[in-house]
């Protein structure tokens, strides 16, 4: 077992190490002496001095959970959140996690942004000067109004950042719109090829809440870990646990790494290679069919594709359905025997056996997803095999059952302020956005997924990007993205906004001070298994230059001349009073907007108790027809198909209009001798993506490994605790390594988000830890999603 | 006197910090000193056999623990100035600053890796329970932090009802120091002294 | 092995106090077995400032250790509970004890069975002293420490230093060559055989013991494994000392090999020092 173990170095102190330090610090210790506080008593917040405002965290979890500000003397000094004395884990309180208990040390960081700043060095170099207000708006609406003279408003573009949201959070494409447009993006970096291949399977996508999971007898998760990726206290963490208590569902997990949401229930982890789940359900499907335990009255009744009896007509009599495939009929002629998917998936012949047979024979199924499965160079056919299964068994809804997609929330959902209307339609996917600087003006639906238009008419010219770190951090290949962002030809001119100098603010043209949804007046709604919203105060007086996204909007619309337009005269606590309202029009239960500010959180009872993903349409498919062409689930989708026929694609991408098997480019069986490794990325406990990436505190609790067996570590020569380089052909990114039973042979997995730290003119090593420096930019075939969990590569021990 | 004393609920703790994190907030802690620490708790193996099959006897599990205000506390026995000192009224364990020298006999002493010395303070450092907190009536801060509600505090006598008395590993057998942390276990949990788990993340605790 | 030596303060004080203790036992057998001439005597006294610098040097770099060194008056507050406490109080008697005596001594004004008396009472508080501050280390919560070799392998580098040191102090005063007509070599000679003996093999059997412990975090082999090397120079530190100190009992360049058995001594007991610090080892969780 000590091969699992870091060597370590003994402290019986702390804030100094060796003696030499001790030495030193004894004149020191003596003069701190003075200021120590009395006997045993801890640095109390007793003061009657503090004083408390609501607030809400606004990074990209649905958690959003609720904070109570102390203040003292206008600053931050500690972080409560919802809670109270009452532990019994039925009493719904929205308790924040770690990350947002965290938030004094951001607020109150050394690296805040205070100012408005130019860039004075190259992009990506960090290097900026403090201007002025003035000079920073009409810097921008300069630049904005050549931009449309010269390229039009197509030109115009808002890339994807999650860093902030709130009913009033993300006002800049109300801010172009008002001024003729901009292009826009689809889709996101989080559930990407889920979405869109859901919307294929369902037209409406739907899952049920987790408490749905108590009247289950069978739950099965594909690369879901809701206790770490919704990790706060409103939502999947606490749901899940409690969940867990009510339920008697036997519970498996299957996933290449022994998650947070498994430890403790060990029993629940069935190890998987990453990027075989179709396979896996191709081998279960098989022992159905084998051993008659397909409900073919559902198949037949709320599904098309399954077999040829409810394949549309053009494809009957082909050889096309999900049966054909699966029993060796199908395209390629090979039968999907369990033990066919156990080469493929590491999982035992005999253990796919056992596990088709719990599905076939199982009272009430709950198939779950989260989005790991989906975010890999195949993840269209991994997410739309897993929402196959419950169909092939006639688990769907029921008490008990879910789609096979994501388990869902019931949410209060709050107006946002409206975008107005964009004159530009054309949409491009979100992953897409660095060739859409390259060669955006050639994108068209066949070659890039366009979408609401044929072709994209311009390139991205000139760049908005709010609150995020999307631009190079968490976007794929940041080596080649940052070749393509240095580049001022390309897209001549970006602004960033945020709270501190990530990443991706280093490509700032123009980078402006963004302030906290807590720093100012704000409102959310969200929920888990119960609805819940939150008003906010701000908690300080402004600091600094700061500003908040309405005030900026307004600046760049006043210099621009749309104000008007924009801010139709009001401020945004006056857009918040009067969204709210109408929220409240709507549902006159909520409390009116002078209490719901005084109460902060506001609870809403799911008034069904528990949703289950479909339900009507399952009581009375005829009454109630799926959004798809079919009206049905599509087990089988014309509509893909014929993108398949119709699309341009590489040959490796080639699909069919079936959650069939593809293995993957980079995948576990695509591994080479120089890079040996399947390397996958998951969210981590001490960070949101990249937020709170910078926390000193928070990385030290949360060091940044990479996840390795002991039988790879130890034909790499690792140990744990080693200093490691993991590399590949895109780039090379440094860390430490944890040597753990924990994941599957093969693979190792890097949390993803650590902040890229990396001298971009210079050698390009990244010392940060960053997955994106060795991830693809190349989109996944159908929804041109980002298959970021799909990479090979080597793991040396370095120093 | 009230003896207080923690419940973890092991089957309910995810590893999250959330607990470690509020007390680091509320008391204002730097990098390196945590009064509540979140340990993993790992053993077994994964591998793949000649076919590429996996097999897996891993387990794993976390255990949230800060001082365990012992009966007997290892950390007040051994302290040379009486700085480490157990409250007549609650049981609660916490240091003097006034008197304590700075020697780290308890943080060698304590087996549940509580107490350290803050040089820059000059003197030991750990979780006192909150006192000041208990003392107005409130939870700890860690208690009242767990989305998972894996916590809870209280008189050793509601505690004692609702677990065992440190009995998981990687806590030591609890007859050294007799500690009021009564444990519910996972299903993982090893019976405390087993050598089946390490700890799996020293970097992170110690 | 690089975490011990953020116990440098410890490792340099049980390393000198002890030796520097032990000199004194040394010249208490010295002095019951050998008539000095008075002008041997004075030049004793003044050497004997050696070890007792020594030994004053060790307690100040204890105070390094301490991160609030001025709360320092309190540390008598826990004795009889802490082992601490017992062995500060021990050492404190010991340290006041030479002190006295040296400044008496060094006056003049010690004489005949007084002095006699004094440092036999001095070099059995050395004894106790040595052993005090191996007993320091005796806790029931680390696994490793808590075994009576961690006291009998501090006597033995009590007297495996503090032999050599005190013949250097007999040599340097010129006292040597008449002490060893006597019975002072052969009681000498055993004692630092004796003394290298506890000091290695209670040093040895104890650090080998590590071996088969294990915690929650490390494992003893590890541990040991470590340290190997570190043993061994130390165990070879001890023989080369008492070496020395035989060589210079023997009459052979007897100022120039005391010399070298301190220096051996002080290497050996450092380095075993490091080590013993470096195989702690909790029963939880601590290392």
């Amino acid at each position: 077992m000590s091969d699992i173990m870091p060597s370590l170095s003994r402290r019986t102190f702390v804030k100094t190490t060796g003696a030499l330090g001790a030495l030193a610090a004894v004149g020191g210790s003596v003069a701190a002496a003075d200021s120590l506080f009395g006997a045993g008593v801890p640095e109390a917040h007793a003061d009657t001095e503090e004083k408390v405002t609501w607030g809400h965290c606004a990074i990209n979890c649905p958690g959003r959970c609720a904070l109570r500000i102390h203040t003292k003397d206008d600053e931050v000094v500690w972080v409560e959140t919802d809670t109270s004395d009452n532990n019994a884990i039925d009493d719904m309180q929205v308790r924040a996690c770690l990350r947002g208990r965290s938030y004094r040390r951001w607020i109150n960081h050394p690296d805040r942004l205070n100012y408005p700043m130019k860039r004075v060095g190259k992009r990506g170099e960090g290097k900026f000067e403090q201007i002025s207000w003035d000079e920073a708006i009409s810097t921008i609406s300069e630049k904005i109004q050549e931009t449309i003279e010269k390229y039009g408003n197509e030109a115009i573009y808002i890339h994807m950042g999650s860093g902030t949201s709130s009913t009033t959070a993300r006002p800049y494409w109300r801010m172009f719109n008002a001024m003729g447009g901009s292009l826009q993006f689809y889709g996101n970096y989080s559930s990407h090829q889920l979405m869109y291949t859901g919307a294929y399977v369902f037209g409406t996508t739907a899952g049920s809440t987790i408490n749905a999971i108590e009247d289950s007898t069978l739950y099965i998760g594909f690369g879901n870990n809701p206790v770490v990726t919704t990790q706060g206290g409103g939502c999947g963490h606490t749901d899940y646990v409690r969940m867990r208590e009510n339920t008697k569902a036997k519970i498996i997990h299957i996933d290449p790494r022994l998650t947070d949401t498994v430890a403790g229930h060990c029993d629940e982890w069935v190890p998987i290679n990453p990027g075989t789940d179709a396979a896996l359900v191709a081998g279960i499907a098989h022992y159905l069919i084998e051993h008659d335990m397909v409900d073919l009255d559902f198949l037949h009744t709320y599904c098309v594709g399954y077999d040829e009896e409810t394949m549309p007509e053009a494809y009957q009599g082909k050889n096309m359905s999900y049966r054909a495939y699966v029993m060796g009929e199908g395209y390629d002629k090979v039968e999907k025997t369990p033990e066919w998917a156990s080469k493929i998936t590491g999982i035992a012949p005999e253990k796919i056996e056992e596990l088709a047979k719990e599905i076939g024979t199982t009272e009430a199924l709950f198939i779950d997803q989260g989005y790991g499965s989906q975010r890999r160079s195949n993840g269209e056919w991994n997410a739309w095999s897993i929402m196959t299964l419950p169909c092939l068994v006639g688990q769907m809804g029921k008490p008990g059952t879910n789609s096979g997609y994501s388990h869902g929330s019931y949410s209060i959902n709050l107006t946002s302020i409206p975008a107005l209307t964009n004159p530009i339609k054309q949409q491009f996917p979100c992953f897409l956005y660095t060739d859409a600087i390259d060669h955006g003006s050639k994108f068209t639906a066949k070659n890039a997924g366009v979408k609401q238009g044929d072709a994209v008419t311009s390139d991205i010219k000139f760049m908005f990007y709010a609150a995020g770190n999307a631009l190079t951090n968490q976007h794929g290949d940041i080596n080649r993205t940052h070749e393509i962002l240095a580049d001022e030809s390309k897209c001549e001119f970006i602004v960033c906004t945020n709270t501190v100098l990530c990443d991706s603010s280093k490509y700032a043209d123009i980078l402006l001070p963004d302030s906290f949804r807590f720093e100012q007046v704000s409102m959310i709604g969200t929920g888990g298994d119960t609805g819940y919203m939150i008003a906010g105060q701000p908690c300080t007086t402004p600091k600094f230059e700061r500003k908040n996204p309405y005030e900026i909007a307004t600046l760049i619309s006043r210099a621009c001349g749309s104000e008007e337009t924009f801010t139709e005269g009001k401020t945004q606590e006056e857009w918040i009073k009067e969204l709210y309202e109408k929220d409240r029009a709507k549902d006159p239960t909520l409390p009116t907007y002078d209490e719901f500010m005084d109460m902060g959180v506001y609870k809403k009872e799911n008034p069904k108790g528990k949703t289950i993903a479909y339900q009507s349409f399952i009581a009375d498919p005829v009454a109630n027809p799926l959004k798809t062409p079919s009206g049905k689930i599509e087990i089988f989708s014309e509509t893909v198909e014929k993108l398949a026929e119709t699309w341009d694609l590489e040959e490796d991408e080639k699909f069919h209009g079936l959650p069939i098997y593809i293995p993957e480019w980079y995948g576990v069986e695509t591994t080479t001798d120089e890079y040996p490794l399947q390397l996958t990325g998951f969210h981590y406990r001490g960070r949101q993506h990249s937020s709170w990436g910078n926390i000193e505190i928070l990385k030290a609790a949360n060091p940044q490994e990479v996840w390795i067996n002991p039988s790879d570590a130890a034909k790499a020569g690792i140990e744990a605790g080693d200093k490691v380089a993991v590399k590949n052909e895109y780039g090379e990114t440094h860390m430490l390594a944890k040597v753990t039973p924990r994941i599957i042979p093969g693979t190792v997995a890097i949390p993803q988000g650590a902040w890229h730290d990396a001298d971009m003119y210079g050698d390009k090593v990244d010392k940060g830890g960053c997955i994106n420096t060795l991830t693809t930019h190349r989109p996944s075939p159908l929804t041109k999603g980002n298959p970021q969990h799909t990479n090979i590569c080597r793991v040396e021990k370095i120093g | 006197m009230t003896q207080y004393a923690f419940h973890f609920d092991g089957s309910r703790c995810t590893g999250c910090k959330t607990c470690e994190f509020a007390c680091k907030d509320y008391y204002d802690l730097d990098t390196d000193v945590q009064y509540r620490k979140v340990y993993e708790c790992t053993g077994g193996e994964t591998s793949k056999d000649e076919n590429g099959y996996v097999s897996t006897t891993c387990f794993a599990y976390y255990v949230s623990m800060s001082c365990n205000h012992c009966d007997d506390p290892a950390c007040a026995k051994v302290c040379p100035t009486g700085a480490m000192h157990k409250d007549s009224d609650t049981g609660l364990v916490s240091v003097d600053a006034d008197k304590c020298v700075g020697c780290g006999y308890c943080h060698m002493a304590c087996p549940y890796n509580a107490p350290k010395v803050d040089r820059e303070k000059g003197h030991s450092v750990k979780c006192d329970g909150c006192a000041e907190r208990v003392a107005q009536g409130e939870q700890p801060i860690c208690v009242r932090a767990c989305p998972a509600r894996a916590l809870d505090f209280g008189p050793v006598e509601e505690m004692s009802k609702m677990g065992e008395r440190g009995n998981i590993a990687p806590l030591p057998e609890s007859t050294y120091t007799n500690p009021n942390l009564y444990i519910k276990p996972s299903k993982d949990a090893k019976p405390a002294g087993s050598k089946d788990g390490k700890v799996a993340n020293p970097l992170e605790v110690m | 092995m690089e975490a011990a030596f953020a116990e440098l303060p410890l490792a340099l004080f049980t390393t000198l106090a002890p030796m520097g203790a032990g000199a004194f036992i040394a010249l208490a057998l010295a002095f019951l077995t050998t008539k000095f001439t008075d002008e041997q005597v004075k030049k004793i006294d003044r050497m004997t400032i050696i070890p007792l610098v020594v030994v004053l040097v060790g307690f100040a770099a204890s105070f390094f250790h301490l991160a609030a060194p001025m709360h320092a008056v309190g540390v008598f507050a826990g004795i009889g509970s802490s082992p601490l406490s017992n062995e500060i109080l021990v050492g404190s008697i010991f340290v006041v004890l030479a002190l006295v005596y040296v400044i008496v001594a060094l006056t003049g004004k010690l004489n005949g069975g007084a002095r006699k008396g004094f440092i036999v009472v001095v070099a059995l508080a050395a004894v106790v002293f040595a052993c005090f501050t191996g007993m320091a280390y005796m806790m029931e919560t680390i696994a490793s420490w808590n075994s009576p070799l961690t006291v009998v392998q501090m006597l033995g580098f009590a007297l495996v230093g503090g032999m050599p040191l005190g013949t250097l102090v007999l040599g340097l005063a010129g006292s040597l060559s008449d002490a060893l007509k006597g019975s002072f070599k052969m009681s000498a000679l055993v004692v630092v055989v004796v003394g290298a003996l506890l000091a290695a093999v209670g040093f040895c059997v104890q650090v080998m013991g590590v071996g088969a412990m294990e915690n929650a975090l490390v494992s003893g082999a590890d541990l040991v494994a470590d340290v190997t090397i570190y043993l061994a120079v130390a165990v070879a530190c001890f023989v080369l000392a008492a070496a020395g100190n035989v060589a210079a009992l023997m009459g052979r360049s007897p100022v120039g090999m005391a010399c070298f058995g301190s220096v051996m001594a002080i290497i050996g007991i450092f380095v075993a020092r490091l080590v013993f610090y470096a195989v702690q080892l909790s029963v939880g969780l601590s290392f």
